[in-house]
This record gives structure tokens, sequence and C-alpha cells, in this order.
């Protein structure tokens, strides 16, 4: 094994380690907040988390387990490297899909907690003015 | 392949690049605004967040020719390897992660704030 070899092995575990470990944390923490239930901003985040939880877990599994067989499959059907490259992208859209539903959560969180834009300061006409 | 079709294969790829650019800079102004206004920890958290998971994509495409012209002359392959390696692992998984905690470190700043106002959300 040569020292590439081991290094790029210990980064992988490292990445799959931190990109499963970092959305967990952050789903039992959301899970977990004591003003969870009635406390729009933590049930978006436990949302949130989960989704992005679930991506990281797909794309581990795919990396792990359904790339290799894939691969193998698609060497005994003897298929055209362009198809190949095609057919692995298109099986690792549905985590893309997920990550994207996330990154809307939290965008959807930021719109409605915005303060709505300031009021006129013009005043109103009252009916008693007239 | 004719040129016009590899040009109408090209286009899905641009406007999801536009749409990732565009959403990314609108929701990084977003939180933005909603600091500047509130400084409620939530946007400082989802600013930082959306940055970050902006940035590290990015620099990761825009570094790979910038590391290999530069270093080229003075690494080997093999250390060449490595450094690429290395770059990868921290601007595509150590850069989002670090959006994520302080998103998590955000919420949770939010959620004493709520606590120790006393009203709750």
């Amino acid at each position: 094994m040569t020292e590439v070899t081991v290094l790029s092995t210990t980064f992988n575990v490292v990445r799959a380690l931190v990109q499963v470990g970092v959305p967990l944390l952050g789903f039992y923490v959301a899970l977990k907040a004591p003003s969870r239930p009635s406390s729009p901003i933590w049930r978006s985040l436990t949302l949130f988390f989960g989704l992005t939880l679930a991506a990281a877990i797909g794309r581990q599994l795919m990396s792990l387990i359904g790339a290799p067989l894939l691969m193998q499959y698609m060497r005994e059907a003897a298929l055209p490297i362009s198809q190949v490259g095609m057919i692995l992208s298109a099986v690792s859209l549905p985590f893309m899909f997920l990550s994207l539903a996330a990154w809307i959560v939290l965008f959807l969180l930021v719109v409605r907690e915005n303060p709505r834009k300031r009021e006129s300061s013009r005043p109103i006409l009252q009916y008693r003015d007239l | 392949m004719s040129p016009l079709t590899s040009y109408l294969l090209l286009l899905p790829s641009l406007a999801l690049g536009i749409l990732y650019i565009g959403g990314s800079v609108t929701a990084i102004a977003l939180s933005l605004i909603g600091w500047r206004r509130t400084r409620r920890p939530i946007f400082a958290g989802a600013a930082w967040f959306f940055a970050l998971s902006f940035v590290g994509p990015v620099a990761i495409s825009l570094s790979g020719t910038l590391l290999s012209r530069t270093f080229m002359r003075i690494f080997d392959s093999q250390q060449l390897s490595i450094l690429f390696h290395l770059n990868t692992f921290l601007l595509g998984t150590i850069v989002p992660a670090a959006g994520l905690v302080l998103l998590l470190l955000g919420a949770r700043a939010e959620a004493a704030a709520a606590t120790d106002g006393g009203g709750g959300e």
C-alpha cells in the first residue's frame, strides 16, 4: 500500500464520519430541544437536519455498496463508459434532491422569520379626519 | 455529436449553475438582512451556513487549476495527489460541515436568548 492510498483511505473514512456525524448531531440536538413542539424554528431545523442526514447516509451507502455493485453489473453487461457515468449520476440524483429539499427548508425558514418591510411613515387617513 | 447538440446538453448545467449561484446569493443576502434588522443569532447561523456551503464547492472547482499550476514544478506527482486530496477534503467536507455546526450554534443561541427573554417562542 502506497502512502497516497493510505492517506486517501484515511480521508475517505474521516469524510464519511464528518458528513454523517455533523447532521446526526444536529438532528439529535434539534430533536431534543426543549422548546421544539412549540417552536417553528426547531421544527424546521429538525426537518432540515433530518433531510441532510438522509442525503449523507444515502450518499455514503451509495459510494460504499451501491457504486461497486453497479460497476460490477455494468462491467458484466459490457456497457460503454459514457453510459456508466450517466447511470452513476442518475442513481445519485435522489440524494442531491434530498440536499436541495433541506436547503429549501432552511431558505423558507429565513424568509418566514425575516421581519416584514417597515410600514410607510406617512400617516394613514382615518375616517374621523375626513 | 453535433456542436448544436453539445451546446443544448450544456444548457441544463448552465441553468442549474445560475440557479445555484442566484439562490445562494439571495439566501445569504436575506440572512444578512435579517441579522442586520433583528440581531437574532439564527440569521447569523443561517448566513454562515449558506455562505460556507456555497464557497466550498466553488473554491474546489477554482483551486484545482491554481494548485496544479502553482505546485506542478515544486512537487512530484505523489505529493500533488496528496495535496489535491487534502484540498478536496478541506473545501468539500470541513468547510460545509463548519457551516452546519455554525447553523446549529446559531439555533442554540437563539433558543437560549428566547429562554432568557422569558417569553419563549
